[in-house]
């Protein structure tokens, strides 16, 4: 009888363990990955891609109906006509929108040629794999042939000049916080009226530079991990990979480089595709990385420096 | 049933096509066209340090006195667009625009007495300079002496040191676009060339130092 508590315990424990599976086999269901991957999608669109009024007007528009009536998720008209406005609207700034504006344009030209294809969920999945894996392809292309990237100057300067990252300058690489804002003001003196033809010397910490050869040579081997493993042929060898790579890189890379926007796309198509014959639980997973990326964006680095630092 | 084109299998590779086609394309304008690596659907983001933000644009009005730097605040011309890719015909295109455009040519410090009386979007964008910050802490240490001078006790060191960091060189002659029909009493510059330049950064870690270079330059003569 001494025992009964802890044996309720357990039982409540086993209660509450195989209703949560439960509730996550059901969550993670193929029949509801269409549904699931629109509505992250269309999260996606309301919050971070309206840059001009007819975006705005347009896709929030669609974006706000859409969510109130989910049906209409599931009509190729719908998904062209998100695709029109995105691509009209991105088009006139091509040169200076962010490249995972153009992954979500992609994206939703996909979700609507699916819904005119034979077999759509095979049509998503094959996209979502393809377009995530040729997007890591280039980003690795583009620092293999960039010559301050290899050499590590690239992620020295960014840890020193970017305010993004100088909250993870000061608490690992120990540079001082006013030498950081001292090279924050020298770059925009050089942007308002300075002798363009005048360098000037830039703080550092004692750490940064072995941080940023970490930074350096951990982003492109991951990067390349993951490119290898969603294009390699799906079933075999490394493809087996593709999701627990692609979670690594979310978790590693963006709660310091807080791109809410591009995080999401990569989630919204990993999701598409993943297998879980393997793993049932990975549309959990990458739904839980969804909403951890969007709680990183409001705590960066930056904002918790304050705890670990004296 | 889908129709039987939507099950071609280059149907099912069609967007990741379009992806490569894009991309492939700019890595060409990367290399042809100054446009930086971080824009255009390469995904050449977080590879270098070119990037429009590390990016300079400056404008000088060629006057038979000397050159002037132009405020662009006033011309039509996306600073976005310029810095993303400045390639030789959008220069150019700055060229004309300051070249159309009706000037008047005052000395820098001239300028920082006179900031007052200047358009909104200019006086703000100066008050943020360091040439600005530069002169508060002058007059604040001018207050901060003359107030130790009356009444007898040495002046507090952080009101009298000066931000060595704002002492870059200025340019001497600025111009300003001017409303037309010119204000009466205000006479046109005679401008002989508009020159339009690009800066870009380079970052040596060994001497940690950042130093620009210039990317691209056009001049336009206005004869």
């Amino acid at each position: 009888m001494a025992d009964a508590p802890h044996v309720a315990s357990l039982s409540r424990w086993h209660r509450v363990r195989t209703a949560a599976l439960a509730w996550a086999a059901d969550f993670s269901a193929p029949e509801r990955r269409f549904d699931l991957v629109a509505t992250m999608t269309i999260v996606l669109l309301v919050l971070y891609t309206l840059s001009t009024w007819y975006m705005q007007a347009g896709v929030l528009c669609l974006g706000v109906f859409a969510l109130l009536h989910r049906p209409i998720l599931r009509s190729a008209l719908f998904w062209f006509a998100v695709t029109f406005i995105l691509a009209v609207g991105h088009y006139q700034g091509w040169f200076y929108i962010d490249n995972h504006k153009y992954l979500i344009t992609y994206w939703c030209l996909a979700i609507a040629l699916s819904r005119l294809a034979g077999e759509p969920d095979r049509f998503l999945a094959l996209n979502g794999r393809l377009l995530i894996g040729l997007a890591f392809l280039f980003a690795v292309v583009w620092k293999l042939i960039s010559e301050d990237y290899m050499s590590g100057a690239f992620f020295e300067a960014t840890l020193l000049q970017d305010p993004r990252f100088h909250g993870v300058a000061e608490v690992v690489g120990g540079a001082s916080a006013p030498g950081l804002q001292e090279n924050v003001q020298q770059l925009r003196t050089l942007r308002s009226f300075g002798d363009p033809s005048a360098g000037f010397s830039v703080s550092t910490g004692a750490r940064v530079p072995l941080l940023a050869q970490v930074m350096t040579w951990w982003t492109i081997l991951i990067e390349a991990v993951v490119t290898a493993c969603f294009l390699w042929p799906k079933d075999r060898g490394l493809s087996r990979w593709r999701d627990a790579t692609l979670l690594a890189f979310i978790l590693t890379t963006y709660p310091l480089a807080p791109v809410v926007g591009f995080a999401w796309v990569l989630t919204a198509m990993a999701t598409t595709q993943c297998d879980t014959r393997r793993f049932r639980y990975w549309p959990v997973l990458y739904t839980l990385a969804f909403l951890a990326v969007m709680v990183s964006a409001y705590l960066p680095f930056s904002r918790v420096k304050g705890l670990l630092l004296p | 049933m889908a129709p039987r084109t939507l099950r071609h299998p280059a149907f099912y590779y069609a967007v990741p096509a379009l992806l490569v086609l894009i991309a492939g394309w700019q890595i060409y304008r990367a290399h042809m066209q100054y446009l930086t690596p971080w824009k255009g659907g390469g995904f050449g983001m977080f590879s270098t340090v070119d990037g429009p933000t590390n990016r300079v644009l400056r404008t000088y009005l060629v006057t038979p006195e000397g050159e002037a730097l132009a405020l662009y605040g006033t011309l039509s011309v996306q600073k976005k667009r310029i810095l993303g890719m400045p390639d030789d015909r959008t220069l150019e295109q700055i060229g004309r625009e300051a070249a159309a455009e009706g000037w008047a040519i005052y000395p820098f410090d001239e300028v920082l007495d006179e900031i007052a009386s200047l358009p909104e979007d200019l006086r703000r964008y100066l008050a943020q300079t360091p040439a600005m910050e530069r002169r508060r802490q002058e007059r604040r240490r001018e207050k901060a002496l003359a107030r130790a001078d009356s009444t007898g006790e040495p002046p507090d060191s952080a009101l009298i040191a000066v931000d060595t960091t704002a002492l870059v060189p200025y340019p001497t002659r600025v111009a300003f676009a001017q409303p037309r029909p010119r204000p009466p009493g205000t006479v046109e510059p005679e401008i002989l060339q508009v020159r339009t330049e690009v800066w870009g950064m380079r970052y040596d870690p060994d001497r940690r130092w950042a130093t620009p270079y210039l990317l691209n330059s056009v001049t336009l003569d206005l004869d």
